[in-house]
């Protein structure tokens, strides 16, 4: 199973705490601070997964969110928007633009590390 | 800076002699800025606003920079409506955050789709740019604008305006974290001192301000049954610009169910809460037509 992961984050904090754990845990990490670059540096490296926070200066993270899944190759990809915001609404609208989960914060990083390796082990349909 | 208030309603417009004291139109605020002309949210307050400034111009050209806080129908549903749109010597500079998958401009447009509105954005005449929160400060003259977003279902920008040593912000709609986080996260006690730290970032971001127009829809009473639609009680607000040490408080965007008396009572019970703490802070309830020079 390829284990890479992206985190975009605009809280340096939080970044270094997924980073950190996930990297014991045997993943390859990238990281971004706005969702611009968190967008070119999935483009470029095609982790197998992402978390991605919504509240980000330069670019959202709902704008990220449909970026990635308007490309091809990243259609299969899992994607975990996390964020403050608790509504239903927006939790709904991320679902419709393609996130495979949204978790609100704070989360438990053990928690969200089982979250992403179920979403990898579940096989995908081939083409 | 010289503030108008053109709509200080909250959800919908609510017309009639129960709200005649403090107006039925939805949000719209009008700043000045030396020769810059700012406006806040485009509710139905735009409308009239609108023919002030034909009135105001004429055939002469002026340029708008409208902003817009986010784009449920009670902050946009003005502009169809507003007439310098149509003219061609007016200018129109709007800003805003992307949607939850759409464009600012898409947003607007589909609002003045055909099935909704006769006219589209397309056939207004004026010279229409869109502006898209980018995350960082800038300039309109000697204004300076920064933006945060706020908690609100959908994205939802306040902004502050700082001109000739003055500060104006407008931040409305906006619930506290902790109190979302503690009754709709997953994790009560965690969520609320998450949502403090989160709540303590927005009291950084209206600090000192000259005018804080906040928003205060419901009463302590009423919030309760009303967490998680994403606006704020009364005490909220005036705990906000307590301990943010704004020199005023507008309390804005009146909820449709409030008449002027219960607005006025609201604006008592925010009286008494500042005194309480011992505190100076003018407060009032924000009233169409109302202006103040800051």
């Amino acid at each position: 199973m390829d284990k890479t992961l992206l985190v975009i984050e605009n809280d340096e904090t939080l970044v270094d705490l997924i980073s950190f754990y996930f990297s014991e845990n045997g993943y390859t990490i990238y990281s971004a601070l706005d969702g611009n670059e968190g967008v070119e540096l999935a483009l470029e490296h095609k982790p197998s997964a992402i978390i991605c926070d919504v509240i980000m200066g330069e670019m959202h993270g709902f704008d990220v969110l449909r970026t990635l899944r308007e490309r091809p190759e990243m259609k299969d990809t899992v994607i975990i928007i996390t964020s403050a915001k608790a509504y239903k609404p927006d939790i709904v609208r991320a679902r419709e633009l393609g996130a495979t989960e949204y978790v609100v914060k704070p989360f438990r990083t053990d928690e969200l590390l089982a979250l992403v390796e179920r979403h990898l082990a579940t096989p995908r349909w081939p083409e | 800076m010289r503030v108008k208030f053109w709509g200080t309603r909250g959800s919908i417009a609510t017309p009639g002699p129960a709200t005649n004291i403090y107006g039925g139109n939805t949000s719209c605020v009008e700043l000045r800025c030396a020769e810059e002309l700012l406006i806040f949210d485009a509710g139905t307050g735009l409308r009239p606003l609108g023919l002030e400034l034909m009135a105001e111009f004429g055939e002469r050209p002026f340029t708008v920079h409208l902003f817009i806080s986010h784009t449920h129908w009670d902050h946009i549903q003005g502009f169809p409506f507003f007439i310098p749109a149509y003219a061609p010597q007016a200018t129109i500079h709007v800003y805003g955050s992307t949607g939850q998958g759409r464009p600012l401009e898409k947003i607007l447009r589909g609002q003045m789709d055909s099935d909704y509105f006769p006219v589209a954005l397309g056939d207004t005449r004026a010279r229409l740019h869109m502006h898209e929160f980018k995350g960082k400060p800038f300039q309109i003259g000697e204004a300076a604008v920064t933006a945060m977003y706020l908690n609100h279902p959908g994205m939802t920008l306040g902004y502050r305006v700082s001109h000739g040593g003055k500060s104006f912000v407008y931040a409305t709609d906006n619930e506290p974290y902790r109190h979302t986080l503690e009754h709709l996260g997953g994790r009560a006690e965690e969520g609320r001192d998450f949502g403090r730290g989160l709540d303590a970032e927005f009291v950084r971001f209206i600090h000192g301000a000259d005018l804080y127009i906040g928003e205060a829809q419901y009463t302590d009473e009423e919030y309760p049954k009303r967490i998680g639609w994403g606006h704020s009680s009364i005490s909220a607000t005036v705990n906000v610009a307590l301990e943010a040490q704004v020199r005023a408080l507008a309390l804005f965007h009146h909820d449709p169910l409030h008449d002027d008396e219960a607005v006025a009572s609201m604006a008592q019970t925010a009286h008494h809460l500042i005194q309480q703490r011992g505190s100076n802070i003018q407060c009032f309830a924000a009233r169409e037509g109302q202006v103040l020079e800051l």
